[in-house]
């Protein structure tokens, strides 16, 4: 492991630990590579109180690349979030800047699930599940849709 | 002289060789010739240098390196050669203030030859500076603690003296003088403890300051050697928004921007400020 990215790594998770931002819990690090982090839903919004459990998978390039996110165990019914976990948010793939962090991309996620209206799956929920592989950057991603 | 130039790059292509298989009494004995034959080229005082360093021959090392910068004043190689040389073999401030002065000119020059060695040589900095804080701090620590042990033993005299004081004192019962002598100890014992303590906060070099978030990159969270701003007035490390620039994309990654290369301009101040930090908190070296 790059002694560059573990540094940067260790930063994160001491200021996670001590400064986390609203609705962020850190879960479980037992491996510096891969995080569980719960995030709450937020007061007065559709999923109140709700817990989601995220997993970030980093690579030897993090921040040059970006992590791997996705929601394990109970997924969230959300018009972006797919069933198998996967996340429709373009900051992680094509959008990515080495700036965002762990918890800058945490704090999206939960306002992407404070502005939702309507609990649904996404349109393509079924067909995406099907052919997705198990790594959602291998996925080429069309982001249509800018208001939730 | 064609001919002799062509003979001595053939005895540097042999010393090249030499050099792989970590022969470098040999290759140093090509190259020299090589030298002797063609003495204007800088690579084979650089290459000769390298072998140096490997051997742990610090001042032939130095000399070839001189021998370069004498030939190209600019030349990476021989620039960033003799500053590790003399972090190396050197343990005085003096001499490490010249290595990084050596390694930024070093640096300056990858960055205008867009090498990917600036990285390197950055760290080659860190060292140095780290190193020169070592060097400054321990020769700190010593003035004060002879300050102390001065101040110590004057305590002590003065300790030594009142005991003797009361002792002669003829109209004290022994009692009355055990007592007297317990409250000395006790008096002086607290006088030292706290001239300890005092001491202990105020050496600059035992503080763990800690380094504020802005002396750091906004990527990959390291102190910034290089500073440079952004049109839009953010400030990274050189280094990590170049390797941004040729991994991700042309715009500043926090404000999304498109920029180049060409629109960011150093941020001299801070990097003033950063030098100062790591003169009085070397730990933020370390890497």
């Amino acid at each position: 492991m790059s002694k560059i990215f573990t540094k940067r790594l260790m930063k994160e998770l001491l200021d996670l630990k001590h400064n986390p931002p609203a609705g962020v819990v850190l879960e479980d690090v037992n491996d510096l590579k891969c995080w569980k982090i719960n995030i709450i839903g937020a007061k007065d919004t559709l999923y109140d109180g709700e817990i989601f459990t995220l997993q970030f998978t980093f690579s030897n390039n993090y921040p040059i690349d970006s992590p791997e996110v996705v929601f394990i165990n109970h997924i969230p019914v959300h018009p972006h979030f797919y069933s198998n976990g996967h996340i429709c948010l373009s900051i992680l793939y094509d959008h990515w800047s080495p700036a965002l962090t762990v918890s800058s991309v945490c704090l999206s996620i939960i306002s992407m699930l404070s502005s939702c209206t309507k609990k649904v799956h996404p349109i393509d929920n079924d067909r995406y599940v099907m052919m997705a592989k198990a790594n959602p950057k291998l996925t080429t991603w069309e982001f249509s849709d800018d208001t939730v | 002289m064609d001919y002799m130039f062509q003979d001595a790059e053939k005895h540097k292509l042999q010393g090249n060789i030499f050099f792989k298989q970590q022969q470098y009494e040999e290759a140093i004995k090509e190259y020299t010739t090589a030298i002797i034959k063609n003495s204007k080229n800088i690579k084979y005082y650089t290459n000769r240098a390298l072998c140096y360093i490997r051997l742990k021959k610090f001042e032939e090392a130095i000399n070839d390196c001189k021998r370069a910068i004498e030939i190209d004043k600019n030349s990476l190689k021989g620039n960033y050669l003799l500053g590790q040389a003399i972090i190396e073999s050197s343990n005085s401030s003096a001499r490490l203030n010249e290595a990084i002065q050596v390694l930024r000119i070093a640096y300056d020059q990858a960055i205008q030859q867009k090498k990917e060695d600036s990285n390197e040589i950055a760290k080659v900095i860190l060292k140095a500076r780290k190193k020169k804080y070592e060097v400054e701090g321990d020769r700190k620590t010593v003035e004060n603690s002879d300050l102390m042990e001065y101040l110590i033993n004057l305590v002590e005299n003065d300790r030594q003296n009142k005991i003797a004081d009361i002792k002669s004192d003829t109209s004290r019962t022994e009692e009355d003088i055990n007592n007297e002598i317990e409250y000395i100890n006790y008096e002086q014992d607290q006088r030292i403890d706290n001239l300890r303590k005092t001491f202990i906060k105020a050496d600059p070099f035992k503080k763990d300051r800690e380094a504020p978030d802005y002396l750091f990159g906004k990527i990959h969270f390291n102190i910034m050697l290089d500073p440079v701003i952004t049109p839009s007035g953010i400030t990274y490390d050189r280094t990590e928004l170049r390797e941004h620039f040729e991994k991700i994309g042309y715009f500043d990654p926090l404000t999304r921007k498109e920029i180049t290369e060409k629109d960011v301009v150093p941020n001299l101040a801070l990097r003033e400020a950063i030098e100062d930090f790591l003169d009085h908190n070397g730990w933020a070296n370390d890497e």
